[in-house]
Parts: structure tokens; C-alpha cells; sequence
């Protein structure tokens, strides 16, 4: 029988060697279950020799159909290359952890920034149909350049009630026409008293918009009023209020909520996603996350009077925008014949100044992820001079060029693969951190890592695998094989060295790049927060109350109730001053009202905003004195009417003569006497010039809706819970809003500048490190492929540290060329980030110094470690191996 | 790959045996009376052009029967016609009495 197996062997050869092994051992399968027969059947050994000699003409067959592998299906073998692939990279677990964590980073930061990106700029308006819907603005070029509000607002005017029902009635060109607005009111009868953001939309709204209520209804046309102040008084929900104010109760609808005094029926529940910005300049500032708690029906009288309907209308699919425009334009002349309008497609005005910072961080995640390929790149080609042998030996037992590639590109797919895994991981983390310290960008709250997001982060991850890992290593294995096949290991490592020296300098050039970015904008928020706010903030707290108009009705009982409320405060331990004023900088947009001088009539009015401050403000507030007086408690509502200006009024509007005593026409008790001018005081931006601000006396106009402000000595944190109290105990129905210090309110001012500060220096950070990593990789290489150089230079008499110097240089050139070519780069980019930097020159060589700096010391660190085995070669050992 | 086979009365005899259930290589021989150096060969063409597939006995059965494993043979879902146009060729083929002794395991 071991007769009989030999010649199996024998005959094997006869085979193509892909398929030896299997067809021995079927042969010697068979011939077992021969043997058996003829021994059984009592045959000699020569008949089971003869019965089994059908195995020669097999393999001779076999042998003259040609070497072709038998041809499995193509999901067979992508299997079977996936499981090599697997088990080689199991058998390189150094190399397939740093190359999957360097490609996870990569994606993980590009992909949890797409998010961000695909959440704020793509998905902009979540409504059906979105690009039907247009933003319809009025501009009045008379009111460009002027300050405040009315300036800022001019090419963005909003309708009145007037225009919009004229507007309804005519309108053909689209298919609905709405709008919308909002408030702020005291929620009272659910518990303390809370202030709400009050929504008001035509009956329109929701239809225009294609969204439905989960329950009840929207407003009816009968429910809108014909003139403001004639609504009913119907309220639909927000799904948030119907479940944390009302307990999400079924039968909310039909019961009532009191509304500043006003008992409301609840008719509707909105569903939970709805959102709807006021893209218009809002008097309470900037209206980011469009969240309303409830909605009242148009011509409800909390909606006032004036121009401040914004509209949104859903274009026909037949009409031009030109006709559109033309319709329009024509409908609103007959109440406003200064008007022009502008049609403006709702996302451009949902993403107006978003995409630009936003596309910039998603850019610097772009250039991480290029470094991480750059390291996948040179990684991959290093691995493969190791598995070079392999590769020739698969290649000599008849494996075709293709059949190797498709091995190779198997390999770099799954770590593509595996890449986007941890990509999609960090990416998943990263998104929740990244939404966490964001600034209040529209719809943050919805941004989250869906489907879309993770087939992000698959593509990243496979393309990043196939090119940046199966490109080189074709390169190289073309290049190499006749080197290998020569029996050196060394020749046509000059091209690939070359090769992977470019891709490092580049890597270093792009982590220039990022870390410049970085520092400049880390330099110009530093500079923007070192501002002088024009006033001293350290130790203020502040709160803002609204006093409810059905409770505090006349002047004197709103007054009444600022100076006791001041008075309470001023006795808190550690307050030193209290004050109130209709509204505190940061943010401290105001309405903006022109002036005459009186006296001067033909001459140019003076804009301002229009702040009211209790006595004792400009004290409080380290807002210094620069002439004439402060209010006192004397400046009462029968006394003459008085009036501070801003420095910067009194430069440009009295240059040669002195604003004291000057009078002020057009007021509605006639003329008001300044009797004093104040420091000029940043109220919105840091960045931005001084408002000019006319401050006149709470005690003579008065305001319900305030802020108190106190200053301390001790922790001004400390003191707001104090505040809270002193106002609750006052009157438990009047809402207390955001207490927050002056300082953190400063800070909230710049919040978007610190996010993409921090952003791009946490970019920066890991480019630094991945590229690191890249010039170690590369060292490492280069030393452990010289060895036999090193040894050979040693035993003739060269000197460790000679040659130390030789490895360093390497990395040393390699940094200076990638810095150069960075800062050459970032000089290029500097247009770009220019217009996000404040106090700074975008060549900032300070910046540029450091970030050179710094990365010619990583490099030199990355190259010292590896360059330090120089010094364990040992010559003997090298010798003896030749 | 492709359908190029060429229907002998050996391909018609070793598809009829495959299609009556023996399995593996001597089974088939013994079940066709052809010789092994046609069997095999043939087999192997059948599965590379798709109409039969192969496939490993488990270790563990092979070695409590004390023998080496079999690698099993089976007509996969394409071979029907085949299967019809061999008898519709050979119409004698179906009077052939059934000698094998399938599935022996």
C-alpha cells in the first residue's frame, strides 16, 4: 500500500501545483477504498494497481489542460483574498494598528465634521421641497450705513400686516405666500412664572411650509385677526412644551394656557422636529435655533405693529423668479412706494455667513485626512519591501500579476474597511463632542451621525485604502522584481525612498499649513478677548426680568418696582452698586432712532440707539463720566427730560463745540436736554467699533422688560442664585431670565471664534502627530534597510555618532523642505483666514516662527529615536550574515 | 467556463450516475463500469464548466470510519438540461440497471 502512495506522489508532479495536495489526496482516497475491494474479492495487489491506474491519465490530463487554475466564481475568491488579506494582517499587528488608527483619525475628524456641515449647510431647510421656498425682503437703500438695527436691516425689511394681507389677496406667482415672527411673553398658571418664545404665523404657515400638526390643528383663516389686536385667542404647542410643561397629556388639546395675563385655548401640537428660524435681524439678537414654545395666530396683539412679518412663499413651478419679482414688487409699491424687494431662495439666507467657517474646518479635516493617507502610503510601501519575497515566490509558483495585484488591493481594502470602522467610531464620538462646544448654530440639535454620515466614512475609508494603499505597493512591486529576482534587496530602494520622502515632505507642509491656521486664530482670539469693552466687567451679574404689563399697568408702579428691586439687590452681602437698563451689552442691539439737533434742522440727523438706565448705571458699570453729569434720582417723570450721549456722538456730530445743553428734537415730550457724555462701549462684538448709544432715564421712560445688573467684590457666580432669589420673593409672577455674569456673556460673544480656534488647533495637534509618525516610519525604514551599510562603514573604522548624524540629517532635510514648502502654502491660504482674524496680520511672523519651530523639533525627535540603532548594529553580526 | 461539453455516452453514463445519487469517484466507477482514468477526468471537466460541484468530507467522519476523506461530488442547480439532453441522446440509458452502491458512508 505505501508502494501504491508513492507512485501517487510520483504521478502527482504531473499536476499543476495549485492543485496537488487535493488531487493526492482524492486519488489516495479512492485507492483506500480499492484496495479494499480487491482484497475483499480476494484480487491481487497488481489488479488494485491497475484499477487505480486511471489516476496517471487523470493527471496527465490534468497537466495537459495547462496550468489554469480551476476558475471558482468571483465572490469565491474575493472570500478566499479576504481571508489571506485578514490573516496577514493579523500576522503584522503593529503595522495594522498604526496604519488603521492613522486612517480612523482621519475620517473619524473628516467624517463627525461632515455632520456638522451636512446638518447646518446641506440639509439648511428641513422642509418638503425646500427649493421652492423663497424669503421675500423688502430694501430701503435709504436706511444702508445707518446704525443699529435699521442699518444692519436695510436690504432685509420685513411686512407689515398691511402689505402681507395685500400681498395674500393679490398674490398669483406663488403657490402659497406666509409669515411669521416672534415674541417673547410670560408664561404664567404652570407653576414659577417662565418666559417663553412666542411664535406668530398666518394661517398659511404650515401649508407653505408642507408640515402638520401630530395633534389638533394649525390656525384657521377665521382664527387671524383683520387688523392686529383682533385674533382669537387659540395657541398651538410646541411638541417640547406639550411634553415637558403639560406632561405630553393626549388631552391637552381644548384646555387652556395664560399667556402674559391672557387665557388661551389649545388647539394644536407640533411635531417635534419643527423648527423655523426669523432670518431677519431680530431685536433680541440672532435668532439661531428657530425654537418656538408656542405659536398665536397673525394679528394676535402681542405681535405689535410695524414692520416685522418676515415672508416665505413657495414658488409655482411654472413662474419665473423674474415674474415672480416683478409681481411682487408691484403689490407691495401701493402701501410703500420706496420699496424694492428681493427674492432670496431660502437656504442661501438660512447659510448666510455660516459656510464659510464651517467649509474651512471641514477643509483642515480634509488635509488631516490627506496627511493620515500620506502615512498609509508610506507605511504600505515600507511592508511591502518586507513581503517583496513573498511576492516573488507567489509570483514564481504561477501566480499571475493580476492575481498578486488583486491580493494587494484585497489587503488595502479592508483596511480601508477597517479604517472607516474606527472612523466611524470616533466619528460617532466626535459629532457628540463637536455639537457639544458648539456655538449656537442653527439646528445643532438635530445634527447626529445617521446613515448617511457612516456611508461617509465607508467611502473615505475604502477610496483612502485603494489609493493611497494599493498605488504604491504596484509601484514598488513593478519596480522591484527584478531586483529580487537578481538576489539584491537593495537596488531600486532610491525610487521608493524618493517616492516616500515626497510624501512626507508634503505631510509636513500640510500639518504647516493646519498649525498656522491654527495659531493665527488662537493669536486673533486672544487679541479680540484682550479688548476694552469700553466698561469693567469683572464682577458684574446680571439678570433680565419682563414685569407683567397686567400687574404693573402705570409708570409709576414699574418704576416703583426698578428702584426696590435695585434697593433689595444693593443689600445682598458683597454687592457694591446695583443698577437696571432696558438692555445690557452683549448682546445689546437696541432699535435705532434719529434725532435733529434743535436749532440745527437742516442739518443730518443723529442715529443712535436708544438705552434707558436707572441712576447709578454709568457707576455700576465703570462706564466713565467724560463730561457734564449722570442721572440722578431727581431726573424724575416731572422734571425737565435729560439725556447722556456716547463720546463718538459727541465727536461726530459736535466736533467743535460742546453737546451739553444742546437739545434733542422729535421726542414725544418735545425736546430732551444732554446733560452729560459717557465712555464709548462696545455692545455686540468685541471686533466691531462702539455703538453710538443716546441713554435716557428709566425713571422718565420707562420699561418692563429689564436688566437688573449688580457688581460684587466676592465670586460673581455666587451671587446669581441671590439674585434669583431677591426677584422671586419680590414677585413670584415675574420670569427670571438667564442670569448670567457679564463676563461669560463677553465670552459667548466670541463663542463661534473660540470654536473654530480650538477646532483648527486640535487639527493642527494631530497632523503634527501623524506626521511625526510619518518621519519615524520613514527613518526606522531607512536605518533598518542600511544595516548592512552601517555595518560595513563601522568595521571600517566610520563612528556611531558620524553616522547618527547622517540618519539625522535625513529627517532635518526632510523637515526644512516640508516647512518651506508649508509656509509657502500657508502664505497661499492666508486669504482664505484672513477674514476670521481680528488684531492679527494673516503673516503673522510670529505665528510662522513658532509653527516652524516646532515642527523642526518633532522631526528631529521622530528621527532620533530610529537613529539611535545605529548604534546597536553590530558589524560582526552584519559580516558573518554576508 | 461555458457550456463546452461534449455529450459522450461516458459524460451521459457519469451524469446519470450523479443524478441517481452516487457521490463520490469509485461509487461513480462502480456505478458506470467506466474506468477511473475517464471518470475523473470527466468530473472534473463537469465542475469546471459549472454543472457539478465538489466538496470535502469532515475530517472527523473520514477518521471514525478509519479511512481517508471522500470529496463528494453533486450536480448543481444549472446541470437539469444537461441531465435531459443525456437521456434524450442515450434513451438506453435509463433501461441500465442502478449497480451502485450509493452513499455508503
Amino acid at each position: 500500500m505505501r508502494f501504491i502512495y508513492r507512485v501517487l506522489r510520483v504521478l502527482s508532479l504531473l499536476v499543476p501545483p495549485h492543485g496537488r495536495d487535493e488531487w493526492l489526496q482524492e486519488w489516495r482516497s479512492e485507492f483506500h477504498y480499492a484496495w479494499g475491494q480487491t482484497e475483499d474479492e480476494n484480487h491481487s495487489a497488481l489488479s488494485g494497481l491497475l484499477r487505480c491506474s486511471g489516476a496517471a491519465m487523470d493527471a496527465l490530463k490534468l497537466r495537459l489542460r495547462g496550468n489554469h487554475a480551476p476558475r471558482s466564481s468571483v465572490l469565491e475568491t474575493a472570500f478566499a483574498d479576504m481571508r489571506f488579506g485578514l490573516r496577514t494582517l493579523c500576522k503584522r499587528p503593529l503595522f495594522t494598528a498604526v496604519a488603521v488608527t492613522t486612517l480612523g483619525l482621519g475620517i473619524g475628524a473628516a467624517t463627525a465634521m461632515f455632520s456638522v456641515v451636512a446638518g447646518v449647510l446641506i440639509e439648511s431647510v428641513p422642509f418638503k421641497k425646500s427649493g421652492q421656498l423663497y424669503n421675500v425682503w423688502q430694501t430701503v437703500e435709504g436706511a444702508r450705513g445707518a446704525p443699529g438695527l435699521v442699518g444692519r436691516t436695510w436690504d432685509k425689511l420685513p411686512m407689515s400686516f398691511e402689505q402681507y394681507r395685500n400681498w395674500q389677496a393679490e398674490n398669483t406667482a406663488f403657490d402659497g405666500v406666509a409669515v411669521h415672527n416672534a415674541v417673547q411673553t410670560t408664561l404664567t398658571g404652570t407653576g414659577e412664572a417662565d418666559r417663553l418664545w412666542v411664535g406668530y404665523g398666518s394661517a398659511s404657515l404650515l401649508d407653505v411650509l408642507g408640515v402638520y400638526p401630530i395633534l389638533g390643528r394649525w390656525f384657521i383663516p377665521g382664527e387671524e385677526g383683520p387688523s392686529v389686536g383682533s385674533a382669537s385667542p387659540v395657541v398651538v404647542i410646541s411638541h417640547d412644551t406639550w411634553q415637558n410643561r403639560l406632561g405630553g397629556n393626549a388631552e391637552v388639546l381644548g384646555t387652556t394656557l395664560t399667556l402674559n395675563g391672557t387665557d388661551r385655548e389649545i388647539v394644536g401640537v407640533l411635531p417635534p422636529s419643527f423648527r423655523l428660524r426669523y432670518l431677519g435681524m431680530h431685536w433680541l439678537g440672532e435668532d439661531r435655533s428657530g425654537k418656538r414654545d408656542v405659536w398665536i395666530p397673525l394679528g394676535d396683539r402681542a405681535m405689535g405693529n410695524g414692520n416685522n412679518l418676515e415672508a416665505i412663499a413657495r414658488l409655482r413651478p411654472d413662474i419665473s423668479i423674474e415674474k415672480a419679482h416683478a409681481e411682487v414688487t408691484r403689490i407691495l409699491r401701493t402701501t410703500r412706494a420706496d420699496t424694492d424687494v428681493r427674492l432670496v431662495p431660502r437656504s442661501d439666507d438660512e447659510t448666510h455667513g455660516l459656510d464659510s467657517p464651517l467649509l474651512l474646518l471641514f477643509g483642515a479635516t480634509g488635509l488631516l485626512l490627506l496627511i493620515a493617507c500620506g502615512n498609509i502610503a508610506t507605511l504600505s510601501l515600507g511592508e511591502l519591501q518586507g513581503r517583496r519575497f513573498e511576492i516573488l515566490t507567489r509570483s514564481a509558483l504561477g501566480a499571475g500579476r493580476s492575481r498578486i495585484a488583486r491580493q494587494l488591493i484585497t489587503e488595502s481594502l479592508l483596511l480601508g474597511i477597517l479604517g472607516s470602522i474606527v472612523g466611524a467610531l470616533l466619528a460617532y464620538g466626535g459629532t457628540k463632542v463637536l455639537v457639544a462646544m458648539a456655538p449656537p448654530l442653527p439646528r445643532v440639535s438635530t445634527i447626529g451621525v445617521d446613515l448617511t454620515v457612516f456611508g461617509f466614512a465607508a467611502l473615505l475609508g475604502i477610496a483612502a485604502g485603494l489609493i493611497f494603499g494599493t498605488a504604491p505597493a504596484l509601484v514598488s512591486v513593478s519596480n522591484s522584481a527584478t531586483a529580487t529576482m537578481s538576489g539584491s534587496t537593495r537596488t531600486g530602494s532610491a525610487r521608493r525612498g524618493l517616492f516616500e520622502q515626497i510624501v512626507i515632505v508634503t505631510e509636513i507642509a500640510l500639518t504647516v499649513v493646519l498649525l498656522v491656521g491654527g495659531g493665527l486664530l488662537a493669536r486673533s482670539l486672544s487679541e479680540l478677548l484682550s479688548v476694552d469693552p469700553g466698561f469693567s466687567s469683572d464682577g458684574l451679574a446680571t439678570v433680565h426680568i419682563a414685569l407683567p404689563s397686567t400687574k404693573y399697568e402705570t409708570r409709576q408702579a414699574t418704576s416703583n418696582a426698578h428702584i426696590r428691586l435695585t434697593e433689595r439687590l444693593r443689600a445682598l452681602p458683597g454687592v457694591s452698586a446695583a443698577t437696571a437698563a432696558s438692555r445690557l451689552p452683549f448682546p445689546g442691539l437696541t432699535n435705532t432712532t434719529s434725532r435733529k439737533i434743535v436749532g440745527k434742522e437742516d442739518e443730518e440727523a443723529i442715529s443712535a440707539q436708544q438705552v434707558r438706565v436707572l441712576p447709578g448705571y454709568f457707576e455700576t458699570m465703570g462706564i466713565p463720566l467724560v463730561a457734564g453729569r449722570a442721572f440722578t434720582m431727581a431726573d424724575g417723570e416731572d422734571a425737565a427730560p435729560v439725556m447722556l450721549i456716547s463720546e463718538n456722538i459727541a465727536r461726530r456730530y459736535f466736533p467743535s463745540e460742546s453737546p451739553i445743553g444742546a437739545q434733542l428734537g422729535g421726542w414725544s415730550v418735545g425736546g430732551i436736554t444732554i446733560v452729560g457724555i459717557v465712555g464709548d462701549v462696545k455692545r455686540n462684538k468685541l471686533g466691531s467699533e462702539a455703538d453710538r448709544v443716546f441713554y435716557t432715564s428709566l425713571l422718565q421712560q420707562t420699561a418692563r422688560d429689564i436688566r437688573l445688573v449688580a457688581r460684587t467684590d466676592g465670586a460673581t457666580e455666587e451671587l446669581l442664585p441671590h439674585m434669583r432669589e431677591v426677584v422671586r420673593s419680590f414677585d413670584e409672577d415675574v420670569p427670571v431670565i438667564e442670569p448670567r455674569t457679564m463676563a461669560s456673556l463677553i465670552q459667548s460673544s466670541a463663542s463661534e471664534e473660540r470654536y473654530r480656534t480650538l477646532l483648527l488647533s486640535v487639527f493642527g495637534g494631530l497632523a503634527c502627530a501623524l506626521a511625526a509618525v510619518g518621519v519615524f516610519g520613514v527613518a526606522a525604514r531607512a536605518v533598518a534597510l542600511r544595516t548592512r551599510e552601517y555595518g560595513i562603514r563601522i568595521a571600517l573604522g566610520a563612528e556611531n555618532r558620524g553616522l547618527m548624524r547622517t540618519v539625522l540629517r535625513r529627517s532635518l532635510l526632510m523637515g526644512i523642505a516640508g516647512t518651506v514648502a508649508g509656509v509657502a502654502a500657508a502664505l497661499c491660504a492666508s486669504r482664505l483666514i484672513s477674514q476670521f482674524l481680528f488684531g492679527v496680520m494673516a503673516w503673522d511672523p510670529s505665528v510662522y516662527g513658532a509653527v516652524v519651530s516646532l515642527l523642526i523639533v518633532v522631526c528631529l525627535l521622530a528621527g532620533y529615536v530610529p537613529a539611535r540603532r545605529v548604534f546597536r548594529v553590530d558589524p560582526v553580526e552584519v559580516l558573518r550574515g554576508d | 467556463m461555458g457550456n463546452t461539453i461534449r455529450m459522450t455516452y461516458a459524460t451521459a453514463l457519469v451524469l446519470q450516475a450523479l443524478d441517481g445519487g452516487h457521490k463520490y469517484g469509485f461509487d461513480i466507477i462502480d456505478a458506470t463500469r467506466l474506468r477511473s482514468g475517464t471518470v475523473y477526468p470527466l468530473l472534473r471537466r463537469l465542475e469546471e464548466a459549472g454543472f457539478v460541484r465538489s466538496k470535502w468530507e469532515n475530517v472527523s467522519i473520514a477518521r471514525s470510519s478509519n479511512r481517508p476523506p471522500r470529496k463528494y461530488y453533486e450536480l448543481a442547480k444549472t446541470a437539469g438540461d444537461l441531465v435531459a439532453s443525456a437521456k434524450a441522446r442515450f434513451p438506453s440509458l435509463s433501461a441500465l440497471p442502478d449497480t451502485g452502491r450509493a452513499s455508503t458512508i
